[in-house]
């Protein structure tokens, strides 16, 4: 008890410098961020993770399918991002670029982990179990969702980067490792059978 | 214009149709009531996304990845450290061959270097006149061409082992987004 007691002073002092540099680090931009951060300020990249965690999780969450295992992804992305932070060409922005690393991760992931029915099994329990998120997804989202799960894994990658990253193909192509036919055949294959398990759904 | 293919639609779906296509593609549209059909169930699939709405993350990251990342090398450093070293191993092997190539070619072949034709060789630079080079006449061992290749090669072969961790830093930047 005396030991808390006796350390509280100092630490509650380090609490506010570190709330009053935080506070300043949350007003710059993200490219701003990255070039902190590639001089050593590693509490710039604590911002940067902060400001695009939400933004992260739903591309894993997209692609991997499962609340548990997104949160892992996002987690391995932002080290993975950190450690390829000096190939990031700061005059682009920041999303699209995490957006490539969550999804590269997030495709190996499924790919590695386990087979695609366990897989929706556990989705569907979790979808089930858990009011609260429930709660947030509308009819159509839960549909879209479900509709996403039956694609290959391979093609909701491509279709998360078309579709919710908004990139070209030649984008695509270079973020996924991906021919630009594979790119095309992926994305328009996975559009077909969308098409057909929304409107079986419907 | 026959119907278009799936490929087309998808392509002017995505606007990645040339100008010239894209015309004849709307002209038939705007007169076969199928393949408008066929278009607008693809928009559909587009417009579902669209409607997706981001659900908050369930508990905060920023902790946990702060932790990795406190224990990892600043981005990039390590491959400007890379890139010195490699660097500062070319500019050796550059000089280590400008000593010794002279005398190499006169031990080997009996050549005489024209040092006239590099006279920084000469005055410019005193160490590499060779005479005035401690050590300028090192004994060569009796080996023939084909020997000193294949010594050389082995010291090469030896230098890219030893390198190896080097190109593994250099390459990873490029493997981190794979
Ligand atoms: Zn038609």
């Amino acid at each position: 008890m005396r030991e808390t007691f006796t350390f509280a002073a100092p630490r509650l002092a380090w609490r506010a410098s570190l709330a009053r540099r935080m506070d300043a680090l949350n007003k710059l931009a993200d490219a701003e961020l990255v070039a902190r951060t590639l001089q050593g300020n590693r509490d710039a990249y604590g911002e940067l993770v902060r400001r695009h965690q939400t933004f992260a999780y739903n591309v894993a969450l997209r692609v991997v399918g499962n609340r548990a295992d997104a949160l892992d992804v996002t987690q391995d992305a932002f080290v993975r991002a950190y450690d390829a932070l000096a190939s990031f060409d700061a005059t682009r922005p920041f999303a699209p670029w995490l957006s490539a690393v969550v999804t590269n991760l997030a495709l190996n992931f499924v790919q590695r982990k386990r087979p695609a029915l366990e897989l929706q099994e556990d989705l569907r329990a979790a979808s089930h179990s858990d009011p609260a998120h429930r709660a947030l997804e509308n009819e159509q989202q839960a549909r879209v969702r479900a509709a996403l799960r039956e694609l290959p894994p391979h093609w909701r990658a491509v279709v998360e980067l078309r579709h919710f990253q908004d990139m070209s193909y030649d984008e695509i192509a270079d973020a996924l490792d991906l021919s630009i036919s594979d790119v095309k055949s992926h994305l328009f294959r996975a559009r077909q059978k969308l098409k057909q398990l929304l409107e079986v759904s419907e | 214009m026959p119907h278009p293919d799936f490929v087309t639609l998808n392509l002017y779906l995505d606007d990645a149709l040339d100008a010239p296509a894209r015309a004849r593609l709307d002209a038939h549209l705007a007169q076969c009531d199928a393949c408008r059909a066929e278009l607008d169930a693809l928009q559909n699939v587009a417009g579902a996304f669209a409607a997706w709405r981001s659900e908050p993350i369930p508990r905060d990251v920023s902790a946990p990845v702060m932790a990795r990342v406190r224990q990892r090398p600043v981005p990039g450093s390590r491959a400007r450290w890379g890139v010195a070293a490699l660097g500062a191993q070319v500019a050796l092997i550059i000089l280590l061959v400008a000593w010794a190539l002279p005398q190499l070619l006169r031990a080997l072949t009996g050549v005489n270097l024209p040092l006239a034709v590099l006279p920084a060789w000469n005055w410019k630079l005193p160490m590499f006149s060779l005479p005035a080079l401690p050590g300028a006449s090192f004994p060569l061992p009796a080996l023939s061409l084909w020997m000193w290749g294949a010594l050389l090669a082995g010291a090469v072969i030896l230098w890219f082992i030893g390198n190896r961790l080097i190109w593994r830093t250099l390459a990873n930047k490029r493997e981190a987004l794979q």
